[in-house]
């Protein structure tokens, strides 16, 4: 009778104990809420679309001929991107979806647009190479800390690998640019 | 950490780097006490150097299957010349590792025979000494090129020359060499050919690219878009250093002979 007891106890512990760490790792998944695939194809197909929008204006408007040369590199660079990463989300048979993220990339990057157009010369060059800075930097640190880790598919996992190098270019070219105009 | 150190134990070019020591420097010690007992003439000390050589050696079995397996992971992850060290360190390995089993089956023998004819004891060790020593000169070699192939700061001369992989004979008999545009970079950024070669350069990288030499305007490919290539024959002898006008950090040669 005892044994059987020390037995149930046992049983009872070793439940309690599976029980917990379910509700542990369920609740941690609900709070971190990592981006889906169709997410970070939404999220890097706008990064790329904001910037783009951004160098169009800055090609137009900058009689810099550095800050033209880098507005055109940048037009020219994500332009290839997107297109690269609209085939691929195309093959996949994937319909990019919006997330909060994607939402206030764009939002951010329409309030940069307004700000520049009511620039004009060296503040405008000024302003424009300082966000581009800081948004490489950050699309940088977002691509390799959040999209890249939760990616599932692995052709989607290799294209944001190798736009990798590709932004480190843009954002120590912005930086040589950004140094030059001081 | 321990989940860290398992999924680690799962990658054979972990377990590779972690088990190589032994054939080299395990069978160094195993050698350096071989030579002490047979000074002191001692059959008990001699069977100790002789376990300890024939287990090192022995473990060069597992450090060749391991590296055979992670072969494609590394070669992917190498840059240019890391491929041609990692090319020369498989194809040392492959050539000579029958010195370290030939070491361990002599050492075993070594231990055994001595059981039934004593006298043979002396000149068996002697001679796994001497093939010991042979087999450490040839896992030196092995393990050199090896060294090279993640650590750049190692590298300290130009890498091995690739047999295969670079440039292919196509059927007229002119050598056409082949360059990749890969994540900003010229892969091999360096490449040799003859008079009246044509190099075939291919982007695969995201971002449209250019081939334009530095010294005058000898080329120039123009932009040439992902997943696709330009090609040039040249026809003068002379080193023609390259360039990427878009991404200005892009640099290449060749070298016509």
């Amino acid at each position: 009778m005892v044994l059987y007891m020390k037995n149930y106890l046992f049983v009872f512990s070793a439940l309690l104990v599976v029980s917990l760490a379910g509700t542990l790792s369920a609740q941690t998944g609900s709070t971190t809420a990592a981006p889906t695939d169709p997410q970070i194809a939404m999220i890097a197909v706008t990064a790329d679309s904001v910037d783009i929008d951004a160098g169009k204006l800055a090609a137009e408007k900058s009689s810099n001929p550095k800050v033209k040369e880098f507005a055109q590199m940048m037009v020219r660079d994500h332009t290839s991107v997107n297109k690269k990463a609209t085939a691929l989300v195309k093959k996949l048979n994937v319909t990019p979806e919006e997330s909060d993220t994607s939402r206030s990339l764009k939002s951010d990057g329409d309030k940069n647009l307004e700000k520049l157009r009511g620039l004009s010369g060296a503040e405008f060059d000024k302003a424009y190479i300082d966000n581009e800075v800081t948004y490489h930097e950050s699309v940088i640190g977002a691509v390799t800390n959040t999209l890249i880790p939760n990616t599932k598919n692995a052709e989607l996992k290799k294209l944001l690998q190798s736009a990798g190098p590709i932004f480190n270019s843009h954002l120590t070219h912005a930086k040589e640019v950004q140094s030059s105009l001081k | 950490m321990i989940a860290n150190i398992l999924r680690a134990l799962q990658q054979p070019e972990y377990v590779h780097v972690l088990i190589n020591p032994l054939p080299v420097y395990g069978q160094a010690c195993g050698l350096i006490a071989l030579f002490i007992a047979i000074c002191q003439r001692s059959r008990r000390a001699t069977i100790v150097a002789l376990a300890i050589v024939l287990l090192s050696t022995a473990a060069a079995w597992p450090v060749y299957m391991y590296g055979e397996k992670a072969y494609d992971g590394v070669l992917s992850m190498a840059d240019a010349d890391g491929q041609a060290w990692l090319a020369a360190h498989r194809a040392r390995a492959e050539n000579l590792i029958w010195l370290f089993y030939a070491v361990a089956a002599l050492s075993a023998v070594a231990l055994i025979a001595p059981i039934k004819w004593q006298r043979s004891s002396p000149p068996l060790a002697i001679a796994v000494l001497v093939l010991g020593v042979i087999s450490l000169g040839a896992g030196g070699y092995i393990a050199y090129a090896g060294g090279k192939i993640r650590h750049r700061e190692f590298r300290n001369e130009p890498p091995p020359k690739q047999s295969a992989g670079a440039t292919q004979i196509s059927s007229n008999g002119v050598a056409s060499a082949q360059v990749t545009i890969e994540t900003l970079k010229y892969s091999p950024e360096t490449i040799e050919i003859k008079k009246g070669d044509t190099v075939k350069w291919t982007n695969n990288d995201l971002a449209p690219h250019t081939v334009t030499s530095q010294a005058g305007d000898t080329f120039n490919s123009g932009s040439i878009d992902p997943d696709s290539s330009w090609s040039y024959t040249f026809s003068q002898p002379g080193t023609f250093p390259y360039y990427c006008t878009f991404h200005p950090e892009m640099k290449g040669t060749v070298s016509v002979k």
